[in-house]
Formats: structure tokens, sequence, C-alpha cells
């Protein structure tokens, strides 16, 4: 038995985002210059998501063995033990187990209140809400509130992706500028109304200072030239070393980012019901140049490649192993529903005969 | 021969997938169907009947015109008709409606928590006919499709033939061209200012949808832009518009997805072969002020404002969800009990009269798992209101169990035990209700009552762990009590749980038989929810065959995930075995038999694993196992005896097990059989038989603490690993229990003999 990898490049004609990269390539990254310390500040206040809605651009869950610990965030360690199928979570920190928690999945809030003296001493109150699952491994746990404020009239909502209590993970944590629900990673820098501003989150992520930025910016585009038929419901790029991140789906002509080299990190398609969701695949950077503008073509037509084994006469097809690239090198992942399958046709080219046609079942 | 492969790709950037194309079948069949149909909820319905060439039976399906799919169905439903075949190839299936069937080639899968909770709570207008699927654009797009809801029908007329003249204007109504794209019916709309926007045509929803990019671009977040024509039709005259994002592309850009309300005022036609929807006006308009109070209210996403909108709209269609976002919204703000209250009183009284302590029980679960335990009582006092007149009987009882499990939380145990005692009138077997009502006379030092009531708790996963700890608190604390034991608790769960014995036992004879004994593993797992068959089909075995022909282990693996009685050594057996899931018997090391199965496939289960003993036991094995052991206190000690010529690479293995473990998983079983704890030599790989005048003796001793302590790191490491959190209960080796196993495995992985033997327990 063998296997052997076939790459098949279907009618592909695609504008190569490394020669367009290449092209630009002189301005250079740039370092991400921190927020000015002068600026306006604005309170963000703790929203608890029972109906969770927001899409993170890396939605991790963290298991949970003994503890939720988020000494570290300003909160306590919360401690957890299972009675039965149910988990039994200590939600203030006081040492005793005072929810109980069963199914396969639920909405916790921790919360602890500090004393007056400790308030005069700094200490402030801790709440987080937390989305819990068991699809059947043990428990585990992601963020299930964000921190919401506003620049100007533009929303700005913070969320811990990773998990730590904290909200101030540049290129880790997430954050969505607007009311869309998708969300790109907290970004030093981002766009309000076509203009950007440096921005410093606390750790705690009570409050958020902005200033206008003055760095040297350009414009990427991913929006106009994606080829789909289905709507674009977010394109997340985030810039090389991790301090800029946006949403570039509903800009169609382009958005403002400061000058870097960005790569794209993942996004959504979605038509009614049904979603696609990309990740970089093989995409190569993107580097926005002082005043430039970077175009990328994504999307449509998409090149499919498939391995498969032979065993005696028989062909084996793994559908584990066909995967599907965009023009930009954007790889196709977690199509819901499942999408048709391809068509597999064996010929016999001496005699340019038709051996056999074979389709993965249960599609 | 050379082998080319050609790949045909799907559109792949069109998603959807319905299987062939449906047919429509009949030559007595009329031309025009004319389809009963109801709004329910907010939904779309029809009656009809489901079949394939097996099986017909009534269904009530949601019609959803703009939806991608061909016929959604419920697992349940598709195997009730057979949808497919053992071997996953799909049967054709006809849906019956009337004055049309319509087949498609197969099912996809249905959503199906949302035809149930749409079951639950509106059986009644579903004539008590399941929901249990869609029918979508699929299957509606060959047809030329008339909804006319005021008159209570769909009408499914076969495709027209082209014709220049069929979309012209028709006096009374309004004809607009429509594009298709992505299988959707696109008709264009204009906004007050003269921009054009694209709307679907779509019966998914009631409420047609302005997509949230355009009412935020228009400064309209509540959706209520000024007007929305379609010829000289303002749609914004007959509905209020919800804003919802549209996941929809169209050239001219998407304004939203028409929805139930309009076509409750017109008769909508839709001809995809000459590309045209006709209104025609069925019902005077009424603008639904309350709708556009609560998308205001919605917008403005403040606790005041949604119960302002209650209080101006308690009986208005949106009160049902506004009650329910007003919960979030006083939640989120952290609102105080008497606020919380008011708010759960709306969502009780929005509710129909008999559902509604169903609904605030769903509300009590969704509280307590937030942490807010004040509110979960108050939430259940409410609910408990109506609990005489809910459509289902247990809710009112449910109810009670948790506020009781609340208050006796909190210490107020005569208030919690009402509850209770309430509560297990109506559902005796419960296992938190008694497990609660155990907890209570415990506190109360009524000991024989709340041992009886952990006895019944015992035996549910849910509740099981917590009452074994309470069963063995109290067994030391009772007068004249037997010790506690596995062999006592399964005396008191008699008849309460599943179990399976053989009539027969085995009667061994020269042709049956032979010196051999076969060494029966079993891999499984307390929280796979298949293990019970292969466990009942395993104890079948066990009572079937004496210790003399069958020595048996079973091995618990971590997954689907950790139960307390996995250890290092079930974890390294089933590396030896090739063996990857917790499903499977594996005989003399080599021979796999079912693990896994349905409670009612125990007997199967039980026939495959007596037929490959029987074949293993006529094959004479060249060794003998002598075993010799006792347990004195902590120690277990004894002697293995082996005779039977050298061979290269044969290992003897000895392991410690224990003959029953209590501990109810989510697999059902509650007593498990023959779980090997660990091993009585110096590695997990076994001792080399080097045998000194054909026979080799090898002596042991070990602590069960020492065993115990073991097993209890190895699971800690599993959970630092990020395994998970596993209960420390179940962990304890009961000497009374103790079992040996020894097996000489030869270089190729069979086993070559094996012994089983119970040792005598000392003090």
């Amino acid at each position: 038995m063998r296997t052997r990898n076939v790459r098949l490049a279907c009618s592909l004609v695609a504008v190569s985002l490394l020669m367009l990269a290449g092209g630009l390539a002189s301005a250079g990254p740039e370092k991400a210059p921190a927020a000015k310390a002068a600026g306006s500040e604005i309170a963000l206040t703790y929203k608890a998501a029972r109906t969770w809605s927001y899409d993170l651009p890396e939605q991790r869950f963290t298991t949970i063995s003994r503890t939720i610990d988020f000494v570290a965030a300003g909160g306590k360690r919360y401690g957890v033990a299972l009675e039965g199928q149910a988990l039994a979570v200590d939600t203030d920190g006081d040492g005793t187990h005072d929810v109980r928690v069963e199914g396969k999945s639920a909405f916790i809030h921790l919360k602890t209140q500090v004393s007056k003296e400790s308030a005069a001493q700094g200490a402030k109150p801790f709440s987080y809400a937390l989305r819990l699952v068991n699809p059947g491994s043990g428990w585990r746990y992601a963020a299930g509130g964000a921190r919401i404020g506003k620049i100007g009239t533009t929303r700005i909502t913070l969320i811990d992706q990773d998990g730590d209590g904290r909200y101030d993970g540049y290129g880790k944590d997430a954050m969505i500028v607007g009311r869309s629900k998708s969300a790109c990673f907290l970004s030093r820098v981002v766009n309000v109304a076509g203009e950007l501003h440096g921005i410093e989150v606390a750790k705690d992520g009570t409050s958020l200072r902005h200033a206008p930025h003055k760095g040297p910016a350009g414009t990427l585009d991913l929006a106009s030239k994606w080829d789909a038929k289905a709507k674009l419901q977010s394109v997340i790029v985030r810039s090389a070393d991790g301090a800029y991140s946006f949403d570039l789906s509903k800009a169609t002509e382009g958005l403002k980012v400061p000058t870097a080299t960005y790569l794209l990190h993942s996004g959504k398609l979605g038509l009614g019901e049904n979603v696609v969701r990309f990740r970089q695949g093989r995409a190569k950077a993107a580097v926005v140049a002082k005043d430039g503008r970077t175009v990328v073509a994504a999307g449509g037509p998409l090149t499919a490649e498939f391995g498969y084994q032979r065993r005696g006469a028989e062909i084996l097809f793994d559908p584990a192993a066909l995967r599907y690239f965009g023009r930009a090198g954007e790889e196709y992942v977690t199509w819901k529903p499942f999408g048709k399958s391809p068509e597999f046709t064996v010929t016999d080219t001496k005699v340019s005969k038709t051996i056999a046609k074979a389709i993965f079942t249960g599609c | 021969m050379t082998t080319r492969l050609a790949l045909a790709l799907p559109l792949l950037l069109a998603l959807c997938w319905a299987g062939a194309a449906p047919r429509s079948a009949g030559a007595d069949e009329p031309t025009e169907a004319i389809v009963p149909v109801k709004v329910v909820a907010g939904k779309l319905v029809v009656s009809c009947d489901i079949s394939t060439r097996f099986r017909r039976v009534p269904a009530t399906l949601f019609v959803e015109f703009e939806s991608a799919c061909g016929l959604r169905l419920h697992n349940r439903a598709a195997s009730g008709i057979r949808a497919e075949n053992r071997d996953g190839t799909p049967n054709p299936i006809t849906i019956h409606l009337p004055d049309r069937r319509i087949t498609v080639a197969k099912r996809e899968h249905g959503t199906e928590e949302v035809y149930e909770s749409f079951t639950k709570f509106h059986a009644p207008d579903l004539g008590e006919v399941a929901l249990v699927g869609t029918i979508g654009a699929e299957i509606l797009k060959p047809f030329h499709v008339t909804f006319d809801l005021h008159g209570g029908v769909m009408r499914l007329a076969p495709a027209k033939e082209r014709s220049e003249d069929a979309a012209q204007e028709v006096e009374g109504s309004v004809t607009a061209p429509i594009t298709l794209t992505n299988d959707l019916a696109w008709f264009t709309v204009n906004f007050a200012d003269g921009k054009p926007g694209a709307m679907a045509v779509g019966t998914a929803h009631y409420d047609t949808v302005l997509d949230t990019d355009v009412c935020e671009r228009r400064g309209r977040p509540a959706g209520d832009v000024a007007a929305l024509t379609v010829g000289d039709i303002d749609l914004a005259k007959y509905v209020a518009f919800r804003p919802e994002e549209v996941v929809q592309v169209h050239k001219d850009g998407v304004a939203g997805v028409l929805g139930l309300n309009v076509l409750e005022h017109f008769r909508v036609e839709i001809d995809r072969v000459n590309r045209f929807v006709r209104f025609t006006q069925t019902k005077d308009a009424d603008f639904p002020k309350a709708d556009l109070a609560y998308f205001r209210a919605r917008a403005e996403d403040d606790g005041d404002a949604m119960e302002a909108f209650l209080k101006a709209h308690p009986k208005a269609r949106l009160a049902r969800d506004g009650s329910r976002h007003l919960v979030n919204l006083r939640l989120s703000e952290g609102a105080s009990t008497e606020v919380m209250g008011r708010a759960m009183t709306w969502v009780n009284d929005a509710e129909k009269e008999d559902l509604r302590a169903t609904t605030m029980l769903e509300l009590m679960k969704a509280l307590a798992e937030a942490g807010h335990t004040k509110h979960v009582v108050t939430a259940g006092k409410i609910g408990v209101e109506s609990g005489r007149k809910d459509r289902y009987p247990d809710a009112v009882h449910k109810i009670h169990g948790k506020i009781g499990q609340v208050l006796l939380d909190v210490g107020e145990n005569r208030e919690a035990w009402r509850h209770l005692l309430s509560a297990s009138f109506g559902l005796p077997e419960d296992g938190m209700i008694n497990l609660n009502l155990a907890r209570f006379y415990e506190k109360t030092g009524k000991l024989r009552r709340a041992y009886s009531r952990y006895v019944q708790a015992v035996i549910k996963p849910e509740s099981g762990p917590q009452a074994m700890q309470g069963l063995e608190r109290l067994q030391a604390k009772l007068p004249g009590g037997e010790r506690y034991s596995v062999d006592l608790v399964e005396r008191l769960i008699g008849g309460k749980v599943l179990n399976f014995g053989t009539a027969t036992k085995f009667k061994p004879t020269e042709k049956n038989s032979s010196n051999r004994v076969v060494l029966a593993e079993f891999f499984t797992n307390a929280h796979l929810e298949a293990a019970i068959g292969g466990a009942l089909g395993n104890e079948g075995m066990l009572s079937h065959f004496p210790r003399a022909h069958v020595a048996a282990l079973s091995y618990h693996l971590p997954a689907p995930e950790p139960d307390p009685l996995v250890n290092e050594l079930a974890v390294h057996t089933a590396q030896r075995r090739l063996v990857d899931r917790p499903t499977v018997h594996v005989f003399n090391g080599l021979t796999k038999g079912p693990g896994a199965a349905r409670s009612d496939q125990k007997e199967a289960v039980y026939n495959r694993l007596r037929g490959t003993i029987l074949q293993e036991l006529t094959n004479a094995s060249r060794w003998t196992l002598e075993l010799d052991a006792k347990v004195e206190g902590d120690i277990v000690r004894g002697t293995l005896r082996v005779k039977g010529p050298a061979s290269k690479g044969l290992k003897l293995h000895i392991v410690l097990a224990e003959r029953g473990v209590l501990f109810p998983g989510k697999s059902k079983v509650v007593i498990h059989r023959m779980v090997a704890r660990g091993v009585l030599t110096a590695t997990l790989d076994g001792i080399a038989y080097e045998p000194k005048d054909g026979v080799m003796e090898i002596p042991f001793e070990r602590s069960l603490r020492e065993i115990t302590k073991a097993n209890v790191t190895y699971l800690g490491d599993l959970e630092a690993r990020g395994g998970g959190t596993v209960p420390k209960i179940a962990v304890q080796i009961d000497p009374e229990q103790v079992s040996i196993v020894a097996y000489a495995r030869g270089a190729a992985g069979g086993v070559a003999q094996a012994v089983q033997l119970d040792p005598k327990v000392t003090e």
C-alpha cells in the first residue's frame, strides 16, 4: 500500500498575493507605537452575555481541573468539584461551592465583592461571566461577557478571549469596533469612523485611553475583490507582530490601517444558514505602506487538494484529506452543512476510458 | 495501467446540498394542489404524512420558502420511516400533501432541539402531531407557488410556460420583477429617499426583516424606516420591520427578507419561470404599533425601556420575547430581588396559562446555573402558582424539587423539606429529590429515613456519587448495621437497576472444554452511554461461565471522559491490545468482541461473547497456572505457580481486581465488575517466564493503599494534563472485593493461559 498526494490546479487564475506583497515590501513593517498617555479615557462597563452571539477569531475553551484561577486578574481562585455529573462552583471565592451546573452547557457568573477597607486601598470588585461546556470530555470554560464603552458614538467591545481574566492581551484578546458581532484581536490602533485611534486598555478592562494615531497609515482592502456567492461576514487580519488587528469584511473600499505587514487570520462566509470558515492557509503576508493601497483578491475559484491510498485493486479517498484553497491561498474549513461531495473520476489514460467514479457518502 | 484522477469540483461557495431534485408524482393529482397551512407561534406549518416504502407516518413540517434545504427531518422521525438503511444509504421519502405527493431522494438532518421545543410548547396547535422537519427551497422551487395565508392555503402548481405576457400588471395587484440569486426570489423595494434594495420572498419567520446594516446606515436601529414600497404598496404601513442581520447577498444590496406578517395581508404569487412576484391585498392594513414599540425598546438595550414596553403592551404578540429579554437585561444590570421578581412575573404572565410552570422551571434552571440563587426561589414560587394548570404535570414537582434544593443549601431546612416532600410525591424516583431529602433527614438526625433516601438516590448518575458518600457516613452511625459494602448496596438496589443473568450455566464436557481458562478483558468507561449494553452482556457472561473456565477483567479508559476507575494499568493494557476505544471485549489477548450497545441489545452482545469463549475453550494450553493468595488487613500476598515448557517471550502478569465497584456513571451501570486496579508484579509489562524443571514460582505482596494512592496520583496527573475533573470516589479498594487474575502472554500478544482466585480475607 502506498500513499500519494495529488495536487490539482482547477482553472485557478489568481492574482499572486506574494507578488503583490513583494512589490510593496520596501515599505517594511514598523514597530507598533504605544498609545500616548495623553488623550481621553472612557469607562468600560461589564456586561454578561447570556445569549452569546459574538464570533471570536480564536475561540478557546479552557479545561477546568481543580480551580478557575483569576488571581492575576484581580479575582480569586474559584474552586470547583464534580458532584455526580454536575459541576459545583464556588462563584464568590469564599471557599464553598454555591452553584451547581448540570447538562452539557451552562452560564455562570463569578463575582467577588471587596470590603470598604480593601476598596479604600484600591481593591476593586471582580465580575466575570463564564460559558461552560461539557462536550463529553469534561467541563471547560470561556468568557461569557464583555467590557463595553464608546469612543464618540462608536461602540467598543472588549472580550477576554484567552480566558485569563484580563482584557489587555493585544493580539490575544478580542475586540469589536461598532455594532458587528464579529470580533478581531485586541488591537493597539482602532479605526473609528474612518479615523485611527491608538488605544491603551486597563488590564482589568474597566477603562480605555485613546488618542488620535499619528503614525503612518495606508489602506488595506480584502473585501472589494473577494469573489464569493455568499456574504462576507468577517475577514480578520492581524499584523505580524500582533499589535494591530482589524475586521475588513465591511470595508468594501478598503480600511485605513497603520502601516505594517498583515496576515489574514480567519473569517467567515455565510449564506442563510450555511456557513464556511476560512483561515490563513497558504495566504501570504500583505504589506501596507505609508499612504499606499494594498488590495488582495481572495475567494473563488478554489483549488482542491486531496490524498488517496491504493489498496490492491482499490483506491481509497479520505474526506479528511480533502482541502480547499482560495485565490489568495486562504483555506476553507468547517463547512456547515458539510458541502456537496466532489466526484472523483478514475480514468485509464491509455484508452481514455473512465474506470470508476466515486463520491463521499453521507454528504 | 496508468490511472488519472480528475476532480469535478462542486459549486463551492454555493453551499447548499439537498440531494437529488424532488419529484412530484401522481397522474391522478390535480394541476394545482391547494395545501392547507397555518401560522403557529410565528412559523408557517403544514400537516402531512411522510413515508418510505417501509412505513408512513403523520407529521407536521415547517414551510420555509427561502431555506436552502430540501426535506429536513428529525432523526427520530427519519428512523421511524427507515429513511436510511443500516449501511447509511438513503431510502426515497415521499411527502404526502393534500393533492400532491413529492418524493425526495434523501433527507437532511434537522435542528432537533428546535423541533422538540416547538412541539413541546405548541403541541395542541399542531393537532398533537409532532413537528419533525422542514420543507425548504429545494422542494418548493420547481413549483409555481402562491401563498394565501389569509385564506389558509399554499397553492402548488406546475411551473408555468415561459410567456411574454405572464408578468403583465393585473388590476388590483402589484406585479414586480424578480431576480433569482442563490435560489432566493428577490424583488426590488424602494426606501423613502428613493434608494432601492433587494428583498427576498420568505416564509421562515413571522416578522419581515430589515438588515441591521441598512437600519444602522439609515439611523433607524429600530427598523422604523419611513417607507418601503413595492409598486404602490408601502409595506411600512402594514408591518413593523425587525432589524436583524440578513446573511444573504444580492447585486443591488440586501434590504431584507419578507415575513409571514406581510403574507397575512397579501396573496403572494411567485413565478420563477417568468420572473415575477404578484401581490394582491387580502386584508386591510392595521399597523402593529406594539411590534414597533418592541423593536424600539430592543434597540435601546435598556431594562427600563423594555419594561415600559411590557407595561404599555402586556398582551402583545412580542410580550413573550420582551419579557425574556427583560430578564436578561435586568440580570446584566445586577438588578435587585424586587426588580428581578417583577421581570420574572412578566415572563410568567406573557406565557400561555398551561405552560407557565414549564417556562418558569426552565428559567429557574438558567438562573441556578448563573448562580442567581435567590432569584431561583422567586422564579419557582411564581411558577408553582400555575402548576396545576400546566400541560406537563411533572413541571410543578420539579419546581418544588429545585426550590427545596436551594433552600436546603442556605439552611432553611424546614421550608426546604416541605418543598422536597411535595416534589417526591410526584416524582418518587428522581435522584436529586431523594438525595436532598436524604440530606435533610441526615441534618435533622433521622438517620434511617436518610439511609432509605440515599439508597434510592445512589442508582442515579446525577445523585449517585453524593449518595454513596452519604451511605458510607450513615452506615457507621447506624446502630447494629451491616458493614457498608458493595454487596450490601447491591442487595438494597436490587430490582431498581438494569441487570442481566443467564438462565443456564456452562456445563463443561470433554468436547466443549479443555484445561484452558479464557481471559476475557472488557474495555469500558462509566460515562459512555453505550457501555450499558456491553456491561450487561459481560454480566451475562460472568453468570454463565464459572471462574474455572473464564477469568475476567475490566479496564476503564479515559474516553469519552475520565471516570474514577481509570488507571495507568488500564491505559497501558489498552495500548498493548491495540484498543483505542472503551467499546470492546478482548479474549485471550487477540480476539475482539462487542463491548458497547444499547441495553436492549444485551442478549445479542452476550451471545457473541459466549460464542467466542466457547471457541477459545477448546484450545488446550500447554501451561497450568495456580494461584495461592490471601488478604491480611491492607496487604495482599501470595504466590503464582506456573508449570509448562519454556517459551521465548512468554510473560506472566498478575493483576489485582475488585469483583464489584459502586460508581453510577452516565452509562447507567451502577456496579462495575472485575475492575482491574493494579498489578502485583514489579512492572506493568509482567515477568519473563523462566522455569526451572518446568516450574516457576512468583511470590507477590502489595499494599492496597499503595495501589489506591498510585491510582489517585494517576487521576491527578490526568487532570493536570487537561483531562478534565474526576471525582475521587470509588477509588478505595475494598479488601472483601479483592480478586486476583494471572495470565501468561506470548510474544505475539496471545494469552496462553489464565487463572482467577478470590483470596481469603483475614483481619
